[in-house]
C-alpha cells in the first residue's frame, strides 16, 4: 500500500487510464479523529464507502455459500416470510 | 413485457461486487420457485443466488438509481428496469435476510445488469425477512458518500 501524508488543502490526483481524466481528492479539514475528504471525479467514477462495499461484497459470498440451502427451504414457508412482511395494500411498483 | 420474461443472459460488466469476475447470469423464473429466482453464475460453476422483488420484502422500498449506474445500464427509463434483492437463505427460515443496501438492477430489454449500492439509503445489507422489519437498518450518517463531480 502507497502511504503518503497530507495536510488540510492538500489532495491527491488519480488519472482514469484510457479517458485521462483526473480524480481529485482533497484533505478538506481534520477534527479529532475524523478527516473530512472532498472529491472531484467524472460523472462515471462511483465512488462508495469502503464498508458497504465490504458489506454487500460478504452478503454476495454468504448467499452463494447458502444457495444451495435455497432448494430445501419450502417455497411457501418464503412466501408466508414475504407476505407478513408487506402490509395488506400489496408492495410498491418500483422505482 | 412482463416481469416473468427477462433476458436470457445478465451481463454485469463489472461483475457483483467484491466478485468481479461473476459477470453473466441466467435468471431461473420457474413457477416451483416463485416467489424466488435464481440467478445463476455462467462464470462459477455452483453459484447461484436466490432473489426476490425487494417490494415483497419492503413494501416502501425506494432505491434511487445513480448517474454513473443508469448510465451503465444503458441509461435506461424506469419502465425497462428490473429490481431484485438478493437474499440469504439459512436453514432456519426466520434467518433469511435479504439485501435491499446492494439490490441488482437489469435492462429488461439489454440484459445490462448492475449491482448497486444505495448509498444513502439507510438500508441494510441484511434486511432481516423473517423478523419485524426496519429494526436492523443501518443508520447511514453522512452527507454525501457516493458523491460524483
Amino acid at each position: 500500500m502507497l502511504v503518503l501524508t497530507r495536510r488540510p488543502e492538500e489532495g491527491l490526483v488519480f488519472t482514469v487510464p484510457g479517458s485521462g481524466e483526473r480524480i481529485v481528492v482533497t484533505v478538506l479539514g481534520v477534527d479529532g479523529d475524523k478527516v473530512k475528504i472532498g472529491i472531484a471525479a467524472p460523472r462515471a467514477v462511483t465512488v462508495l464507502r469502503q464498508e458497504l462495499v465490504e458489506a454487500v461484497h460478504n452478503q454476495n459470498l454468504a448467499a452463494a455459500r447458502h444457495g444451495a440451502v435455497a432448494g430445501n427451504v419450502a417455497p411457501d414457508v418464503l412466501r408466508g416470510l414475504l407476505v407478513a412482511a408487506v402490509p395488506p395494500d400489496g408492495p410498491g411498483s418500483g422505482a | 413485457m412482463t416481469e416473468r420474461e427477462a433476458p436470457p443472459v445478465l451481463a454485469f460488466s463489472e461483475g457483483l461486487i467484491g466478485c468481479p469476475d461473476w459477470q453473466h447470469f441466467s435468471l431461473d423464473r420457474s413457477p416451483a420457485l416463485a416467489p424466488l429466482s435464481l440467478l445463476v453464475s455462467a462464470d462459477q460453476p455452483g453459484v447461484s443466488l436466490p432473489a426476490v422483488s425487494p417490494w415483497l420484502v419492503k413494501h416502501d422500498y425506494s432505491p434511487q438509481l445513480g448517474e454513473a449506474d443508469r448510465a451503465a445500464l444503458g441509461s435506461a427509463d424506469d419502465g425497462d428496469l428490473e429490481w431484485l434483492a438478493i437474499l440469504n437463505i439459512q436453514a432456519d427460515p426466520l434467518l433469511v435476510t435479504a439485501n435491499l443496501l446492494g439490490p441488482v438492477v437489469f435492462n429488461r430489454r439489454t440484459g445490462a445488469a448492475r449491482q448497486v449500492i444505495l448509498s444513502q439509503s439507510g438500508y441494510s445489507a441484511a434486511h432481516s425477512v423473517g423478523a419485524a422489519p426496519a429494526q436492523d437498518e443501518t443508520e447511514v450518517t453522512y452527507a454525501r458518500a457516493d458523491a460524483t463531480a
